[in-house]
């Protein structure tokens, strides 16, 4: 059973496919904890033929969402939090 | 009798017919919010959920709760129709005599009824809910109390800034840099430490009234919602860190806010109507303890179009601030009214004009409050009801002279989240103004240059118009026109 996620992007540009990026991806898994987020390490594909044994991604933008699903493969969890500073209000 | 928690606030809000339960089962992902966000766009009484999917029995949501006047006067204790000119001088008076807290034990507090620790956290616990279709995520807090401290005094501020789940432990907050809480921030991290915080939600309605109001520096919010309340508010020490809270909240959540990293925060839709800023890395809250009451009650508020708590609270609490600022600096006020419909953005003033450019003054002395004040301000005469938008729509579109009346003050402090300002001007906290004058020029003479209003009291002599009140209803009209 593929599991479902979600991820927030500015642009599509913003995640190259067949490489591995960082990404902050929320688990859409029903139930009382539906949106859990990780920060991961993944590769992405736009088109889940390309990626068979991929998990679902949705895309999802500030207004929108895309209409098709992406695909997946979560390689590594990143830890619980990005060294980052504050941003963007 | 004073409203202590918020079980007693649904109470008399009950009794008066402002909360409706909801016994069916309804879904903490959307549906909630979509209730709570049409409530409040027709004035609907509040909601009490209570059946959460997914969520075992006593574990309720409780949405909108002072989203109307009528709640607001209720969590004053007064009758539910008390008129808003009423309401705004009783929160005027009683604000103008805070009263500190005080310090209750453990054993007495509700909020202490259930005590999870360390890796017994889990925020999952409560029905946190997504509000509307397109947020960041499950916000836990929209209706509380972030509790901090100055590291370098006993200054404690208690503000709303929004919480959303991040896992288990964390939440992602957005703290814009003009705020008390985000100045405390960077004392603490320049010294490389994180900074306590305690979230309180479900706290009584006052408290929650004051979380979301700005008072002056070096004062607390919690000796305001005393003297709201015209009691002190019973606070509790937290299990984990120095902070107190007050004993009734419903849930209560302590940690650490750190310095260094972040998570990705947002988008959601905020008191502006609007989803103005986007994800972003924000602050974390991690969280270390959870204290809660038995058959928790969270409290949620659907922001979006007005009106909501955003624009009802805070319209209630700056009338009194923005006309005590310019009756100090001596201007000649006749009222002051904040719109719910402009979401804190638009500000009405009336005065007496004596001298010239007094729409002016009204602009730097507020303009110089620094943060906070409304974007856009119309000044009106005194023979304009402040409170009437009949009377101040029309004194805008007659009076105020489209080239000569407009005041333009640019590079203002200014709200971040302010749907019109550029994504520049937002992250460096610039704003701007505009000051709409709508007085007749003093210097028009009053006999042969401003022209007589044409209104039923001002057109006629008195003796036609008692005769006309006396036969309004043998005229054939209902009594009450």
């Amino acid at each position: 059973m593929k599991r479902e996620y979600d991820t927030f992007v500015k642009s599509l540009q913003d995640i190259p496919e067949d490489t591995p990026i960082p990404l902050t991806i929320r688990d859409l898994t029903p139930g009382p904890e539906k949106y859990d987020s990780h920060y991961v390490k993944a590769v992405v594909a736009s088109s889940p033929r390309a990626m068979p044994d991929g998990d679902v991604l949705w895309i999802r933008f500030h207004k929108g969402m895309h209409p098709k699903p992406w695909a997946i493969k979560v390689l590594e969890e990143l830890g619980e939090y990005q060294v980052k500073p504050p941003e963007g209000w | 009798m004073a409203i202590k928690d918020n079980r007693q606030f649904i109470a008399a809000l009950e009794e008066t017919g402002n909360v409706v339960r909801i016994q069916q089962e309804v879904d903490w992902d959307l549906e909630v919010g979509a209730i709570v966000r049409r409530v409040c766009e027709t004035g609907s009484p509040a909601i009490l959920c209570e059946r959460v999917k997914d969520y075992p029995d006593g574990y309720r949501l409780f949405g909108a709760p002072l989203a109307t006047l009528r709640r607001l006067a209720v969590a004053l204790g007064l009758p539910a129709d008390t008129p808003i000119r009423e309401v705004y001088d009783i929160i005027d008076r009683r604000m103008s005599s805070p009263i500190k807290p005080v310090v209750i034990r453990r054993e007495d507090a509700p909020c202490k009824e259930n005590i999870l620790l360390g890796e017994e956290v889990n925020l999952y616990q409560f029905p946190a809910p997504m509000i509307h279709d397109g947020d960041g995520g499950r916000y836990i807090a929209t209706w509380h109390a972030v509790v901090t401290k100055d590291p370098d005094s006993d200054w404690v501020n208690w503000g709303m800034y929004r919480g959303m789940i991040h896992n288990r432990r964390s939440l992602g907050g957005l703290c814009l840099p003009n705020t008390d809480q985000w100045k405390f921030m960077q004392k603490y991290w320049s010294r490389g430490v994180p900074m306590p915080f305690a979230k309180a939600i479900g706290m009584d309605p006052l408290s929650s009234a004051m979380a979301m109001t700005s008072v002056p520096a070096g004062e607390s919010e919690v000796d305001y919602a005393g003297g709201l309340m015209e009691e002190p508010i019973e606070l509790v020490p937290c299990e984990t860190n120095e902070l107190m809270v007050p004993a009734h909240s419903e849930i209560v959540l302590e940690g650490e806010i750190l310095p260094g990293v972040t998570v990705d925060e947002g988008p959601f839709s905020e008191f502006t109507g609007y989803r103005s800023a986007p994800r972003a890395p924000r602050i974390v809250y991690q969280v270390k303890a959870i204290t809660y009451r038995n058959d928790p009650i969270l409290t949620l508020s659907s922001m979006g179009l007005p009106i909501h708590e955003g624009c009802l609270v805070g319209a209630a609490t700056k009338h009194r601030e923005y006309k005590k600022r310019l009756v100090e600096a001596g201007i000649p006020v006749t009222d002051v009214c904040i719109p719910h419909e402009g979401a804190g953005f638009l500000l009405v003033v009336g005065v007496k004009p004596l001298y010239g450019s007094i729409a002016g003054q009204v602009g730097s002395v507020l303009g110089a409050q620094g943060r906070g004040v409304p974007g856009h301000i119309i000044v009106v005469d005194a023979d304009v009801d402040p409170f009437n938008m009949n009377e101040v729509i029309h004194a805008l579109a007659t009076k105020c002279h489209p080239s000569r009346g407009v005041i333009i003050r640019d590079r203002e402090p200014g709200i971040p989240l302010t749907p019109f300002l550029s994504r520049e001007e937002r992250k460096w906290g610039y704003g701007a103004r505009v000051i709409f004058d709508c007085t007749w020029p003093v210097d028009w003479s009053r006999e042969t240059e401003t022209p007589p209003r044409a209104s039923f009291q001002e057109d006629f002599p008195d003796i036609i118009k008692e005769k006309v009140l006396k036969n309004w209803a043998t005229y054939g009209f209902p009594t009450t026109s």
